[in-house]
């Protein structure tokens, strides 16, 4: 079992995201009812497996967090802006409780005890109506007592093909007209002659004692989607049940009203043994989170408290979506969601990220293979080769699209993490008193899942630093003449191989002057006629806070520099650009990838090189004229009146062999932490994309060179270190040569 | 691959704690090294040489996707013919976790040694500290130096880690 945890905790993660988002998408005044059932569902699918698994602490909370949600979307009770907090808060708890699980900090039970009550209150206070109807039904089974929606039918005309992956299709299918016996009179009505033609069935209502009140479309559509393609489903009602006798079918959940007057108990039985407390429906809400203990099936006692339009009966197949898989598929999991909207397309599996890793290794190798091959057969006669060069060429192309494919798993849209700033902006706002919208532009640029764990600390960072110190107070902002409203914008795009992140906001701006004195003050080495860009640099350092008061986001000059050196640790780095009352803009610059990089390749006497392509600003054969000498050593290049260092690569990397006179290599100018230099190399030999490999892994770091990677002819070539090589201008100028 | 191979001397031991070692020569001398630590025996192709490494260092291979560094033994300890032919033999070792290839001038065959088989080397001025070898084996009238590969491979003087991760 213990094996199927990790999916477990996956899961759960993902469903209390997308609970989450959902919620912050949800307009309290008009919720929409695919909202909220998505919603519910989430929920349902946590309970679902967390019972399962026996988490019960896990199963409890989300138990009352779903009854409250089930009764909001059957328009029980109103959405109210303090059910969304209690449900965030609720989110909040259950990922406390599944850290907990996952070994780390343990939960505070007196903290989920508190969501617990919170949410039970919710759900009490406008709920004694609808529970005394409940009792009322009970009595007087004829009034109807459920002000739900569902329309109430006495049979379906079901049409579905069978999926492919439903093996022996005709015993599953006479499984499930077993199944819906539950519901009434069930038969197959046409039975295909081939496995694609659809199957047809018919289900009329409930008739015999002790059949549970018919489902509704939606029920059996989730049922059917387990064994069906779901695209092929059609139900359609077969005729119309008499109001009276349905909906007082629903007041009861799932018990016939043949016999009202009958204790109701007995009937049940008949159909649910391992449920007895359901025999006792109306027994009020007390009855609601007791029976815990039943696994997966812990919500089915409770419910019939709840005037409940759908049968119980039809969470059965939900809870299973959940729970089968992780039997069969050991390490990865095809996702089923019980969303009807997702399972027609959006379905996932679930790979270790090291699997990735060893695929995109083993493209790499059958690139370079499909290389050497297409070179040995280079010199091969078209005319007497034909079909073989014709191959050659298709495995070129598939290899292609091979590679560009296997590279893309590791690519994930950044709205991963966008989709978490929602909530950041909402509560620390709240916190704060201001009122801040928040706008997020290209959710769906893409970069690497790497990149993308990575960079949510600092921009969340970026995001509450915009948000209190940005974001004036409503009455600052609308003393300036602005909205009070503050706006931060979140914005993601591709710029020349890479991702470009901006946090704007339209805020108060950086404060030039308070900024110099405050540098002043701690005694950084400033001087008033610094560039605003390098004013701004000084908020990255350590400690540094021009915050008046010390709040509990932030102001303790904590953080801006973990910013910088995260984003610097990841090969990108941070822009500001401010302007006093008018906002700020952070602009983060990373890399599209960690693993793949876009180089330019040049030739040192008999050796290759790599220059990340991002470095590059030109690459020029100097004339005799262009080269100048400091002391005697041509050690300067003047490129367009600029004058810039020249660091030659042979002697960096000491290979005698290489060209030496300065205008009969190549120079190519590259720009990095704002110091430009030219590089003097032998020859431009092409551009590729390369795939970074360790150098590290097996050997150590070599100076000047970042990392290594595989030509196309299988030999290694070093990736150079422009960062470095640019400081050797600055700092230890080899001796001239 | 060579480990593979049957092993001839495996009639002997009755010791119970044999080991297998891979033997290998370098010019006349011929040491031995466990066999668990070889991961691959293989040709000696293009290395890509490393800037400013010292001159044992080959430089490094394309090994099925992996970026492994190649050290030429016989140019650290300064025995056999440094020279570089279709027959230059690699020994790929698996040494925790990382993996490193030797070049030798031939490699021999595997070998069972007990314990009792190998004599504790005696102190003596060698291109190689003596720390790094286990001992001496005799095997007939054949003296088998018993190296550990992982400390040597390891050690500063191989200049294959960063100083910060040494073992």
């Amino acid at each position: 079992m213990t094996q199927f945890y990790q999916v477990f905790f996956d899961e759960t993660a993902e469903h209390l995201n997308n609970m989450e988002s959902m919620l912050l998408e949800l307009d309290v005044q008009h919720p929409d009812a695919e909202q909220l059932n998505a919603i519910f569902r989430a929920a349902h699918s946590i309970k679902g497996s967390a019972g399962t698994f026996g988490f019960n602490d896990l199963a409890d909370v989300t138990h009352i967090l779903e009854n409250l949600l089930d009764r909001i979307r059957k328009g029980e009770l109103t959405l109210r802006e303090n059910m969304i907090d209690a449900f965030l808060d609720a989110g909040d708890i259950l990922k406390t409780l599944l850290a907990a699980h996952r070994g780390e900090d343990a939960a505070d039970p007196s903290a989920v005890e508190a969501i617990c009550t919170r949410l039970r209150d919710l759900t009490t206070n406008q709920s004694s109506a609808a529970a005394t109807a409940a009792v009322a039904a009970k009595v007087a089974p004829a009034v109807p007592a459920s002000t739900a929606a569902a329309v109430p039918q006495n049979g379906f005309d079901i049409e579905f093909v069978l999926g492919e992956s439903t093996p022996n299709g005709d015993q599953t299918v006479e499984n499930l007209v077993e199944e819906l016996g539950a519901f009434g009179r069930a038969e197959i009505a046409v039975r295909p002659s081939a496995a694609d033609q659809p199957w047809r069935l018919k289900l009329a209502g409930a008739t015999g004692s002790g059949a549970a009140k018919t489902p509704d479309a939606d029920t059996l559509r989730e049922m059917l989607e387990f064994i069906a393609r779901s695209d092929s489903i059609r139900i359609a009602p077969l005729g119309e049940a008499p109001a009276a006798v349905a909906q007082t079918e629903e007041a009861y959940g799932f018990f016939s009203d043949i016999e009202p007057a009958a204790a109701p108990a007995d009937e049940g039985y008949g159909f649910f043994e391992p449920l007895p407390e359901a025999a006792a429906p109306a027994t009020g809400q007390s009855n609601a989170n007791d029976g815990e203990g039943y696994g997966f099936f812990t919500d089915l006692p409770a419910q019939p408290a709840v005037p409940v339009p759908e049968p119980v009966i039809a969470q059965q197949p939900v809870a299973k979506s959940e729970a089968e898989p992780h039997k069969e598929a050991g390490e990865v999991v095809v996702e089923r969601r019980a969303t009807p909207r997702a399972a027609a397309g959006d379905t996932t599996i679930r790979v270790g990220v090291e699997k990735v890793d060893q695929l995109i290794n083993l493209v790499g190798e059958l690139v370079i293979t499909q290389a050497m091959l297409a070179q040995s057969a280079s010199d091969a006669d078209p005319v007497l080769f034909e079909r073989l060069l014709t191959g050659l060429g298709q495995l070129e192309r598939n290899t292609r699209d091979l590679q560009e494919t296997v590279m893309s798993i590791r690519m994930m849209p950044i709205s991963v993490v966008f989709g978490r700033f929602p909530r950041v902006v909402r509560d620390t706002s709240q916190k704060l008193g201001k009122q801040v919208e928040l706008k997020t532009i290209g959710e769906d640029t893409e970069l690497d899942k790497g990149l993308i764990e990575r960079i949510s600390d600092p921009l969340t960072h970026l995001i509450r630093n915009s948000l209190d110190h940005g974001i004036e107070s409503p009455e600052q902002r609308a003393a300036a003449g602005k909205q009070p409203v503050g706006t931060i914008t979140l914005k993601a795009y591709h710029q020349s191989g890479n991702i470009v992140i901006e946090v704007g906001d339209d805020g108060a701006g950086l404060n030039r002057a308070k900024i110099l004195a405050k540098a002043k003050e701690r005694g950084l080495p400033v001087s008033d006629s610094m560039s605003d860009t390098e004013v701004w640099a000084l908020i990255f350092e350590a400690g540094f806070s021009t915050a008046d008061v010390i709040t509990e986001v932030s102001g303790r000059g904590v953080g801006m520099d973990v910013v910088k050196r995260n984003i610097t640790g990841m090969g990108g780095r941070v822009e500001i650009d401010s302007m006093l009352g008018v906002g700020t803009r952070m602009t983060v610059r990373l890399p599209l990838t960690l693993a793949i990089l876009d180089g330019m390749s040049v030739g040192v006497g008999p050796e290759t090189y790599i220059i990340p392509i991002g470095y590059v600003i030109e690459s020029l054969q100097a004339t005799k004229n262009m080269i100048k000498s400091v002391s005697g050593v041509e050690r300067l290049i003047q490129v367009r009146g600029e004058y810039l260092p020249v660091i030659a690569l042979y002697e960096v990397f000491n290979i005698p062999q290489a060209v030496h006179a300065l205008n009969q290599g190549i120079m190519v100018v590259l720009e990095a932490d704002g110091i430009k230099v030219a590089l003097f190399v032998d020859a431009l030999i092409g551009q590729h994309q390369v795939v970074i490999k360790s150098l590290e892994a097996n050997y150590r770091k070599v100076p000047g060179v970042s990392g290594a990677t595989i030509m196309g002819d299988g030999r290694v070539a070093m990736i150079l270190d422009v960062s470095a090589l640019a400081g050797m201008a600055k700092n230890a100028m080899p001796a001239a040569a | 691959m060579v480990q593979d191979s049957t092993n001839k001397q495996s009639a002997g031991d009755e010791g119970g704690h044999a080991q297998e070692y891979l033997t290998f020569t370098l010019g006349p001398e011929e040491y031995a090294i466990d066999i668990l630590k070889v991961q691959e025996i293989r040709g000696y192709d293009a290395v890509t040489t490393i800037a400013n490494a010292p001159a044992f260092i080959k430089g490094v291979v394309n090994l099925r996707g992996t970026i492994v560094p190649i050290v030429d033994l016989r140019i650290k300890f300064g025995v056999g013919n440094v020279e570089y032919t279709p027959f230059t033999v690699v020994i790929i070792l698996n040494i925790s976790g990382r993996v490193v290839g030797i070049v030798v001038d031939s490699v021999s065959d595997v070998t069972m040694l007990r314990p009792e088989q190998i004599r504790p080397a005696p102190e003596f001025a060698a291109t190689v500290d003596t720390k790094f070898i286990l001992g001496l084996g005799t095997l007939d009238e054949r003296m088998l130096i018993v190296v550990d590969i992982e400390r040597l491979m390891l050690s500063s003087e191989m200049a294959l880690v960063d100083a910060t991760n040494q073992a």
